[in-house]
């Protein structure tokens, strides 16, 4: 490995010779021309116009016209657009002469020159070697998307996204390629206008509102997507092996719009709309509620709850799904301005600043972000560029409690599930109704606040500000030889205010209870770069070395208080409770380092051959003292089939690329100093006064280090007819050195440690294919389609010697017992008792004959069949022999959150100034843990669903589909579930269906205006699945590899109907 | 451009240089290695988490696991003196009526094992930083010998339980060398003998200790309890007759001293009235701060059938075993200053009665007038009413006094037979218990089982329990299951509750002798792959 790091070094040092020398006297020279289409001899504007090799570039105008100012010399002239062919030219100017060139462009429905970043540079797409999908987000352009990664969705195939919650501004969680982490953050990085941003959810929430189970929020929401130019996603080693330690999770590159064209361009974006919840729950209403009540007592041989002297005076009929949810608005107002000067000196600029406003559909939350974005790039002379991206943004959400539990701690959705219909929102004295008081206790009502006490009475705010700014400067000593530097800077301030008033269960019990969470991320960053591109004959290279540092601190200060005196200040005088001890506070500061040398190399051969040899060598402070440093190389081969002689006439294959790719990759999810050994302080008391101590908490581990990842990956981009575009890829990606928490042995003094132990295997198949049905013409319908698939197989393939790793509870009030990882076994699989349906009647029970450990007997009609599947032996080893009785040993693998595959289809149609485009999603194959059902088909402590009333088991009934009603039938024991429980998550949805109208050029032109449009969409209009909760795509367990596909309470999924304008000046 | 490839190449080397410092980590908002260890006061820190493992263990170990409550449960049940009142197959009945379901993997067992070996860390700790620390010679070494104590105690605790144990003397720092074999008895033992030796020579004696540190240890603990370790390692046939002479010889040191000396009022050395008795030669300090107090109030205090508790959370984990109620003698002061007689619920004074002739008219008491509590009565000792779960102010006592007088007794009468000296310590407990000499000249067996009971009597609740048990199997073998068929289910059982379907220490006699010895718990041996095979005999 010497010869890379003197290698990396040498590239770094060149890189850090970034010293202009004095700009000399140049002759200048003038390449004129006009830029047509070749098919309709129209003139085309925005066609950037590029002397090859140099920086020298510029758009045309909108006659179509545009003017290079470049040294006396031989040039290689480019013009290329969107949908058209690029056309290079070479020309010949002595100095103070004008050249004229004229181009024509045939148009192209296959973009092969289209240019795509890769991470400290770019690339044309014909060029790549790697798997590096570009986001197609014109299916969503016109949809209300609030948050950067809600465009992944169904766009890009090998990226599944789940939300983690549904609330404005809720965390959404992202895999690409599947999770090769278990316990570390697998969550891609994000590359924002050069700029990593390691988007570790759990790491960056700030405070919990008091809710120790709850989803954070999504750190991502402050970026504004109408800034969004591009999003590219590095998904094979080749690909990411560029960001080296980090490049594991796959890599998603966002650039945000710059500065184009000539003249000003004013852009207002305007759109309102309206959110409804998407599905809700079918509940028994007061009556029906009752009669179930009655039938369970009686089942129960306990005297009636509600006999009619007790109903007559039941006059509530409350719908608390109606009571939570609201047609919630959505507003998004934003205003661009975009440019650039002409000439060598040329100034590009794209301001904007929008605002969006968005109430949730549950009472009481919403959000508000209000951005700003500033690109600046300045040419001075041919050689030297300066810039920056700037973008600030605010954003603050109203959360309104959900996700994660069922008694006192339940959230707004779980409370609305259980409770009755019978209880008013308010009793007559105008305070909350109370489910465990106001339930007749023979029932034995939960804990659970009133959900609209929570809804509207507790404040729980969320502050996010964030400034991210990048700036650099690159300068060409030769055409072929470019050097950059950029220096950047994120910084974002978080908090949490939240306050429990008097009104709130919690707040009764505290007198008030105030909770004030803040903390501050700083990260910077300083990379530097040199790039050289030669071609020599058939050779071609393209060479880059870098050296970066990154470093970033979190300080954080937490402060809790209860007994205020009154509720008026709320969560801002937090110095005014009277807690007993005072008010309980801490706070802490960590801070983290990256250092890296960075190469890559493409070597082109006949222009048919193509070589990518890409290493990264990162230290990172946050691995152990013995393993700061890690080399991550890739190579990658492909070969333009398309080019050889036999095919490169053919009229059906325009293009053919086979690539494949081999590389390693990191992921470095330690928490800052968890390789450092650790002291935790303990008092103690000698005559009665405390006195302070430290004890040994966790012990060094001087080797830990980043996860492994090592990828191969083969595939192909096939063009036919210049109307369909195939890309294929296939992957297998092993990551080893998994981060695990390891039991030691009892006599070390300590209990766990963090090691680097197992491995775990994902692979899988991607296909994008695109077609252009109906090509784009004057008057007739043009129709484009795209579809991807995707297919993701994981298996942890061992954990170093442990059998398997539980996960924490899933919610504390059951311990439900949490998802494992078993080895052999996809991550994260549900574990609990299988049900084989209901016991129909006394033959079946008859021939059911095992032992039911939580009842001590056997199984009755009406009751459900449990599996035996496992018993022992007589040296009490489990043996997986029925033993003829159920126990707890009889719990097994029921079933995997992760998708069997994911999908996406878009349409797009146009006639005229008409276009229709919608997005359908899917993803098949997952299970859903659906802990909202075990309330709500469990006892008449919480309400129940229709179905589970009117379908359930009677003696006359011995079809029905659920147990007869009893005592929380759908458990056995205790803390354990059924595979009743769990779903079938697959759906298809129809994620966007937008229809625009352009207004007529002739319009607008008279008035001034260049653009216009108007367009209605409908988003998540429809979703078909079995699923029979609010939302398939869940995970109230939050953005971890475990414990996934879980709803308890999770915020629902809304649809909505947006109607927006845009218009340029 | 040559000059900016020089200027280039080296700041490179410079970035070269400073690399290790950029990415090197350092503590800065909590305590490591690196930042502590530095002088006196974190000498002293070590050294008071080295003390404070016996009261509080945090997460992912339970508060519960140790001193807390696992270590009493797994060391009273056993014995005939309580009882938990709980159905036969519950977890803590296992240990209550010697269940032949009972296995390896019994969580109480772990607790304790991890708990115990979590508080000889924290003492390595201090054993192996502490003389590094620039800081007054004389402080340094007293803290050394402090943790050294510290640490016998923690593995007598272990040896006695369970057995020869595995030996871990230096503290854990890397994550090699993790699993480390079993040691026999034996050598337990003289590490345990080791360390005491070194303590008490360089430890203060209890006068010679500031104020302010009180409830350090001291010369005459370290003394008492390497006394202790020998009589113990003696019994089990850990080390050689010989060490009863030698544990006379320390015990008599200490008895010298002046130091110490048995207090007119036994039960104040329980309540919390008289923590600083000259009885009480080491004790586990508590104060009504959470994390710094005891934990068993809930687990002692009576659990009422109605009405609000007496103590939050009460359960009555501890009742006493009725026949053990009836034999005390009736002039004996220990019975009502260790078990709750009397006690103030909801306004209410609820007294159980002094004399019950039957069983019948106990049950009635209990339910009647006992508050309705569920179970007998229950330990006075450390019950701090008052206080809540966890700031429980009262000291738990280790070593006493009468401890001191009874092995006395005991380590004479093992190589001497039962002297003047020995009838003297006895007879000295005894008249402060109010109850009648010693019958004279009796046989030395005699002598030491009398010795036992008495001991029994004296130190009810205590922690004492197996380790006495253990110390005379045959006799304590045989009088549990005496009063196993005494409690039989046409016995005197008066625990019977609703909770319980039978009662307690009914299940197993003859007693398996492989109780002499708890097993290594399941746990330790499927981490430390060394104990494969080397399970205690019969479990």
């Amino acid at each position: 490995m010497q010869w890379l790091r003197t290698l990396f070094t040498l590239g770094a040092c060149a890189a850090m010779a970034v010293v202009p020398s004095p700009l000399r006297a140049q002759s200048i020279a003038r390449i004129d021309g006009v830029v047509r289409d070749s098919a309709t001899a129209a003139l085309l504007p925005n066609v950037t116009v590029t002397a090859v090799g140099t920086r020298v570039n510029i758009a045309t105008n909108e006659a179509g016209r545009y003017s290079l100012r470049v040294p006396a010399g031989t040039y290689i002239v480019r013009a290329q657009r969107i949908g058209f062919a690029a056309v290079s030219q070479s020309v010949t100017v002595a100095a103070g002469a004008t050249a004229t060139l004229d181009f024509r462009l045939p148009p192209r429905a296959v973009q092969l020159d289209a240019v795509v970043s890769v991470g400290y540079g770019t690339q044309r797409r014909r060029d790549l070697t790697g798997a590096v999908t570009s986001v197609n987000t014109e299916a969503l352009a016109n949809a209300p998307i609030v948050s950067v990664d809600q465009l992944l969705a169904g766009t890009a195939p090998g990226v599944a996204v789940s939300s983690a919650s549904n609330a404005p501004g809720g965390g959404i969680s992202v895999r690409v390629r599947g999770s090769s982490s278990i316990t570390g953050n697998a969550e891609p990085l994000y590359v924002i206008d050069g700029f990593p941003i390691e988007n570790d959810l759990e790491g960056s929430s700030v405070g919990d509102g008091g809710r120790s189970r709850t989803v954070p929020a999504n750190p991502l929401s402050a970026l504004n997507p109408s800034d969004i130019e591009s999003i590219q996603i590095l998904k094979d080693a080749s690909a990411t092996a560029i960001y080296g330690a980090r490049g594991a999770n796959g890599v998603v590159i966002i650039n945000t719009k710059q500065g184009q064209g000539i003249k000003p361009q004013f852009t207002l974006d305007f759109y309102t709309g309206m959110q409804r919840v998407a599905k809700t729950y079918d509940l028994l209403d007061a009556q029906g509620y009752m009669d179930y009540a009655n039938e369970w007592a009686r089942n129960s041989s306990l005297a009636e709850p509600f006999p009619d002297s007790l109903r007559r005076n039941i006059t509530a009929n409350t719908d608390w799904q109606d009571e939570i949810f609201r047609d919630a608005g959505i507003q998004s107002f934003q205003l661009t301005m975009r440019g650039a000067t002409a000439g060598t000196n040329r100034t590009r600029y794209a301001l904007s600043g929008g605002l969006v406003n968005q109430d949730g559909i549950i009472l009481g939350s919403g959000l508000r972000r209000i951005s700003g974005r500033a690109n600046v790039s300045q040419q001075i002379g041919a050689k030297f560029e300066v810039g920056a991206n700037l973008t600030g943004s605010r954003v603050s959400t109203r959360s309104a409690a959900t996700d994660g539990q069922q008694n006192r701690n339940a959230g707004v959705v779980s409370g609305a599930l259980q409770y009755q219909p019978i209880l008013p929102v308010r009793r007559a004295n105008g305070t909350y109704s109370y489910i465990f008081t106001d339930i007749p206790s023979s029932l034995g009502p939960p804990e659970t606040p009133n959900p609209i006490s929570m809804a509207l009475d507790v404040a729980d705010s969320l502050t996010d500000a964030r400034l991210l700014a990048n700036s650099y400067a690159e300068y060409a000593l030769f055409p072929s030889l470019r050097f950059r530097v950029s220096l950047g800077a994120d910084y974002a301030d978080r908090g949490r205010y939240t306050y429990f008033p008097r009104t709130t269960l919690r707040g009764s019990e505290t007198n008030g209870e105030a909770i004030r969470a803040s903390g501050l991320t700083t990260s910077w960053l300083n990379e530097n770069t040199v790039t050289w591109q030669k071609t020599l004959g058939a050779h071609a290279f393209t060479v880059l070395g870098g050296f970066t540092r990154q470093a970033q601190e979190q300080t954080s200060e937490n402060a809790n208080n209860t007994q205020f005196v009154s509720d008026i200040n709320g969560y801002n005088n937090i110095g005014a409770g009277t807690q007993q001890g005072g008010p309980s506070i801490s706070s802490g500061r960590t801070a983290w380092t990256l250092m890296s040398y960075l190469g890559r190399v493409n070597y082109t051969l006949a222009d048919r051959y193509l070589f990518t040899f890409t290493g990264r060598r990162d230290g990172s402070s946050r691995f152990g003292s013995g393993k700061k440093w890690g080399v991550f190389p890739s190579a990658a081969f492909a070969w333009r089939v398309s080019d050889e002689s036999f095919l490169k006439n053919s009229k059906v294959i325009d293009d053919l690329k086979i690539r494949t790719s081999y590389g390693t990759v990191g992921n470095p999810s330690i928490r800052p100093y968890n390789s450092l050994a650790r002291l935790n302080d303990q008092t103690y008391s000698f005559n009665g006064s405390l006195v302070p101590g430290y004890y040994p908490f966790a012990v060094a581990n001087p080797d830990l280090t980043w996860e492994t990842t090592t990828e191969r990956n083969g595939g192909l981009d096939l063009s036919l007819f210049d109307r369909v575009t195939i890309t294929a890829d296939a992957y297998t990606k092993t990551t080893k050195d998994l981060l695990l928490t390891v039991q030691l042995p009892l006599e070390t003094g300590f209990s766990t440690a963090l090691q680097n132990l197992g491995s775990i295997r994902n692979s899988g198949v991607e296909v994008d294919v695109g077609v252009q049905v109906f090509r784009p013409s004057a008057k007739a319908v043009a129709w484009r389609t795209a579809a991807n698939f995707a297919r993701n197989r994981n298996r942890v393939l061992e954990l170093g010697g442990i059998q398997e790793i539980q996960a924490a509870f899933i919610t504390q009030d059951f311990n439900l017992p949490g998802s494992r990882i078993i080895a052999g076994q996809p991550i994260g699989t549900f574990y609990g008792f299988i049900s084989d349906g209901v016991i129909r009647d006394a033959a079946d029970s008859a021939s059911f004959t095992t032992l039911n450990f939580a009842t001590g007997r056997r199984s009755r009609p009406g009751e459900m069949k449990i599996r035996d599947v496992a018993g022992r032996d007589s040296a009490g080893r489990l043996v997986m022999v029925p033993d003829g009785r159920i126990t707890l040993d009889d719990r097994t693998i029921i079933g995997d959150p992760t998708p069997n595959f994911t999908f996406g289809w878009s349409n797009t149609l146009s006639w005229r100034g008409f276009a229709l485009v919608g997005l359908l999603q899917g993803v098949r194959g997952n299970k859903v843990l659906n802990v909202n059902r075990l309330r709500s088909e469990g006892s008449p402590r919480s309400n129940a669903q229709k179905d589970r009333y009117f379908d359930r088991w009677t003696p006359t009934n011995i079809d029905g589909s659920y147990p007869s009603i009893g005592e929380n039938p759908n458990q056995v024991g205790t803390n354990n579930y059924t595979s009743d429980l769990l779903e079938d998550g697959s759906f298809v949805r129809l994620r966007a269906l937008s229809l625009s109208w352009n207004v007529p050029e002739r319009l607008l032109s008279a008035r001034g205006f260049s653009t216009a449009r108007l367009y209605l969409t409908g988003s998540n209009l429809v979703t078909w699945t079995k699923y029979d909760g609010f939302n398939p795509d869940v995970s109230s367990g939050g953005v971890g590899s475990s414990n996934r596909g879980v709803d308890i309470g999770a915020y629902p999924l809304a649809r909505s109907f947006t109607l927006g304008l845009t218009v340029g000046y | 451009m040559k000059r900016s490839l020089t200027v280039a190449a080296l700041s490179c080397l410079a970035l070269s240089a400073c690399s290790d410092k950029f990415l090197t980590e350092s503590p800065i908002d909590f305590v490591g290695p690196t930042n502590f260890y530095g002088n006196a006061g974190d000498a002293l820190a070590a050294t008071n988490a080295a003390y404070a493992s016996f009261v509080t263990l945090p997460s992912p170990l339970s508060n519960d696991g140790y001193y807390g409550r696992n270590f009493f449960m797994i060391v009273e049940y056993p014995t005939e003196v309580v009882t938990n009142r709980l159905s036969a197959g519950n977890e803590r009945s296992l240990y209550d009526n010697y269940n032949p379901t009972m296995t390896p993997a019994h969580p109480y067992l772990q607790s304790v094992w991890q708990s115990a070996y979590a508080g000889i860390n924290r003492a390595n700790s201090v054993i192996d930083r502490v003389p590094d620390v620039p800081m007054d010679t004389v402080l340094r070494r007293r803290l050394v010998a402090e943790a050294k104590f510290l640490r016998a105690v923690h593995y007598y605790n272990l040896v006695g339980l369970f057995g020869g144990v595995p030996l871990r003397l230096s503290e854990t720092v890397k994550l090699e060398d993790l699993e480390t074999p079993r040691s026999s008895a034996d050598s337990v033992y003289l590490q345990i003998f080791r360390d005491l030796e070194a303590a008490a020579a360089v430890l203060p004696e209890r006068s010679a200790y500031a104020g302010a540190d009180y409830g350090r240890a001291t010369r005459g603990a370290a003394r008492t309890m390497h006394a202790k370790a020998l009589l113990q390692a003696a019994a089990v046939g850990a080390a050689p007759a010989t060490s009863n002479t030698r544990a006379a010889e320390l015990l008599r040191q200490v008895i010298t001293s002046n130091e110490y000396a048995l207090d007119a009022n036994y039960g104040s050395l329980f309540d919390g009235s008289n923590e600083k008795s000259r009885e009480i030669i080491f004790s586990l300090q508590h104060i009504r701060v959470e994390g710094a107090g005891g934990r068993l109030g809930q687990w002692i205090a009576p659990a009422p059938r109605t009405g609000s508790a007496v103590f939050p959370g009460a359960l009555t984990h501890f009742s006493v075993e009725w026949p053990f109620f009836q034999s005390y003698a009736p002039t004996d002061v220990r019975r009502n200053a260790t078990w709750l007689m009397s006690f103030v619920q909801d306004g209410r004074t609820v007294t159980f009665p002094d004399v019950l002739p039957t069983v019948a008219s106990a049950r009635t008491a209990l339910n009647e007038s006992y508050g309705g509590q569920t179970g007998g009565p229950v330990p006075r000792k450390y019950l701090d009413l008052g206080a809540v779960d966890g700031a429980e102010g009262i000291d738990y006592v280790l070593l006493r006094y009468a401890d001191l007088l009874l092995m006395l007794a005991e380590a004479v009468n093992a190589t001497a037979g039962p002297t003047t000296e020995a009838y003297g310590a006895v007879n000295a407990v005894r008249a402060r218990a109010q109850v009648p000499a010693l019958s004279p000249a009796l046989a030395a067996t005699a002598f030491k089982d009398s010795l036992f009971v008495q001991r029994r009597f004296e130190f009810a609740v205590e922690g004492h329990g197996v380790f006495d048990s253990r110390r005379n199997w045959t006799w304590a073998k045989r009088r549990v299951e005496a009063h196993m068929a005494l409690t039989g289910s046409t016995g005197v059982g008066i625990n019977r509750t609703t909770f319980t379907s039978l009662v307690p220490k009914l299940n197993a006699t003859p007693i398996n002798d492989r109780w002499q010895l708890f097993p290594i718990p399941q746990r330790a041996m499927e981490l430390n792959k060394t104990l494969a095979g080397k399970q205690n005999p019969g479990w």
